[in-house]
């Protein structure tokens, strides 16, 4: 037998997975197509999830089963027994926490209000033996119920509320089905179950456990409009109702701080000039962050556009109509994520809706600064070639540093900083909203936020430093950076002043620093070495400066410090 | 449908669903992959399958393809 070699088994893998979307993403998918469905291996990303329930969710387990493979990954769910008290009996490690809970059965001999009363208690004690994420997943009957329950999910550290009916009800299928309900174990009905499968699978699994995606990068011609611009011409290219659609749908992920970028074989100025001619066009040309149109390589144009956008290739989703295009990226950079723009529009925009990782539980605040203060960079990029020193130019840029010990308030963007960084983060802890919370709660530990401002735009709270003191050391045992604040000189400001106004910081005499190689890391380890002067590799584990460093460290001139 | 083409279709679920060989005469008895979970994802593939929706009585006492077929060519099944 013939052995394929690794890019060949790549570009096998990806091909498949393109041929499969009809099926997966169909909008009324079908169990004996998702049946007859043969997707290849997985691979080796293997995810625990405990399971804990009181009603079935076993007819579920093979529809989800082969959207994770398109995912890329294997669950691996530990069953409970039916419990409605929720003892979480032999609870084990796991990656994740699901509440799979049938809330008729709570409710048939309880008030609503009780319930939550009570089914928080049951929450505060599983979050307590465990740090791993929890996906409560039930249903309620109303607006104010399932607000009520939304708050329930926002008063614990780590928990998601995985509104059952609301999924339901945006695919138009019913929630309950009470004819099958004593043979399939639960009252949730065969088309819910499907429709909840892949929400399981594309969404509130993949938003709790992976890397999210944070650009789409997106071919132009049969992707964004129907037929290709070089040849029809700028009005001859057809908008039709679904790629309108669809590109209402991607502005829509441009609005949540999601990049939307653009490769084309084609002539720059006719691309422009499309998007300036036709108004009936959703996107626009300054909805691009990166935009990279020529005849090269596409490969080669979307590592341009990471540079660009300062993240990794792992967080793109490329889009293209053209399987041998997407292929050859698959090939060249295996971490980009990649989907196939079918010739129905409205396909397309079902992939990459439920593509995993594309999807948030919540949009912060933060998220859509991202687009805003990207475009702010050529403004400081002109402001830096016309001034000469590092003074002036923060001066002029007016660069003000906002600096929160234990700020309660903003912990889902500092579990998002400590998970979605991976440039400048030092120690790879990937602390989640449970373990930050934990640090902000221990007397002998302090997280610290840092926000940056100029007058260009508000970056929002950029770094996180989180530290314990150990008798005479303060150790670092989670260090981010954004990648937007970076390349800015501002690094040990940044750091060094978050440390030194740690209240745990007074009479220490050594800061250590909790160093992990990553993939992509380097920008964290270099920083660290150059401030121990070593020119050595860093190896994993504490490198120690004197405290006495930091009492002597002065920030750069001209910017302007604040202690909140 | 005629009876041919429900017959073909509940073949095709049968072996999706169980992942074995299957014929006209399968059955829960004689086919130790139909389990109580298998059942109902071939039920309810069925129902997708066919257009028609079984009684809570029916969905329990379907437990042979040809029965089935009876079933979902019966006048009331649709």
């Amino acid at each position: 037998m013939m052995q394929t070699d690794q890019p060949e088994r790549t570009m096998q893998r990806a091909m498949r997975l393109y041929g499969a979307q009809t099926v997966l993403f169909a909008p009324r998918v079908s169990r004996l197509a998702l049946s007859q469905l043969q997707l290849p291996a997985a691979g080796d990303r293997q995810l625990r999830v405990n399971v804990w329930r009181n009603h079935a969710i076993e007819s579920l387990l093979p529809l989800l089963a082969p959207y994770c493979s398109y995912g890329g990954w294997q669950p691996d769910f530990r069953l409970s027994g039916y419990d409605d008290t929720l003892i979480f009996a032999d609870q084990q490690k796991a990656d994740a926490e699901l509440l799979w809970l049938d809330s008729s059965r709570f409710q048939a001999h309880t008030s609503f209000a009780d319930w939550v009363r009570w089914l928080e208690t049951r929450l505060r004690a599983l979050r307590a033996a465990t740090v791993a994420p929890i996906i409560l997943a039930t249903w309620c009957v109303g607006s104010e119920e399932c607000a009520a329950m939304q708050a329930l999910a926002d008063r614990i550290p780590a928990v998601c509320y995985a509104d059952m009916g609301a999924a339901c009800a945006e695919a138009d299928v019913p929630l309950l089905d009470l004819r099958s309900a004593t043979l399939a174990g639960t009252p949730v009905g065969k088309a819910a179950q499907l429709v909840l499968a892949r929400k399981l699978a594309c969404h509130w699994l993949p938003a709790t456990l992976f890397p999210p995606v944070k650009a789409v990068v997106l071919d132009l011609d049969q992707t964004l409009h129907g037929g290709v611009l070089g040849e029809d011409g700028i009005q001859g290219v057809q908008l039709t109702p679904g790629h309108a659609e669809f590109q209402r749908y991607l502005k829509s992920l441009q609005q949540r701080g999601i990049f939307l970028a653009l490769v084309s074989r084609n002539e720059r100025t006719d691309v422009e000039a499309l998007f300036a001619q036709r108004p009936d066009y959703p996107l626009r040309w300054e909805d691009f962050s990166a935009a990279e149109i020529s005849w090269g390589d596409k490969a080669a144009a979307i590592e341009h556009i990471g540079k660009c956008l300062r993240i990794a290739a792992d967080s793109m989703l490329f889009v293209d109509d053209n399987p041998g295009e997407l292929a050859n990226v698959s090939t060249q950079l295996p971490q980009v994520h990649t989907v196939l723009a079918h010739s129905d529009p409205n396909l397309t925009r079902q992939v990459v809706r439920f593509y995993p990782g594309l999807w948030r539980w919540k949009v912060e605040p933060e998220d859509a600064k991202r687009i805003q203060d990207l475009r702010a960079n050529s403004q400081r990029d002109a402001l830096a070639e016309k001034l000469t020193t590092p003074e002036e130019y923060f001066r002029s840029l007016q660069v003000t540093l906002f600096y929160r010990n234990d700020p309660q308030q903003q912990l889902n963007r500092l579990a998002d900083l400590c998970n979605k960084t991976n440039q400048f983060n030092l120690a790879l802890r990937r602390f989640n909203q449970a373990e930050v919370a934990e640090h902000l709660s221990r007397r002998d530990a302090c997280v610290t936020s840092v926000q940056l401002t100029d007058r260009f735009s508000d970056s929002g709270v950029i770094a996180v430093v989180i530290a314990e003191r150990k008798g005479e050391q303060l150790v670092v045992e989670e260090l981010c950076i954004s990648c937007r604040a970076l390349g800015r000189q501002l690094e040990s400001t940044i750091i060094l002043l978050a440390l030194r106004d740690m209240p745990i910081f007074a009479g220490c005499q050594e800061v250590a620093f909790r160093v992990q190689h990553g993939p992509r890391n380097d920008p964290a380890v270099d920083w660290l070495s150059r401030l121990l002067g070593r020119t050595d590799v860093l190896l994993p584990g504490l490198h120690a400066v004197p405290a006495q460093r930091l009492r002597d460290f002065c920030a750069v001139e001209g910017i302007s410090v604040n202690k909140v | 449908m005629d009876r041919p083409q429900v017959e073909a279709t509940v073949l095709a679920v049968l072996a999706a669903v169980l992942k074995c060989k299957v014929d006209l005469n399968s059955s829960r008895q004689n086919t130790p992959h139909w389990d109580s979970l298998k059942h109902i994802e071939i039920i309810f593939a069925i129902e997708d399958e066919l257009g028609v929706e079984f009684s809570e009585d029916e969905m329990s006492t379907l437990d042979s393809l040809g029965k089935i077929v009876d079933v979902a060519l019966a006048p009331h099944a649709a």
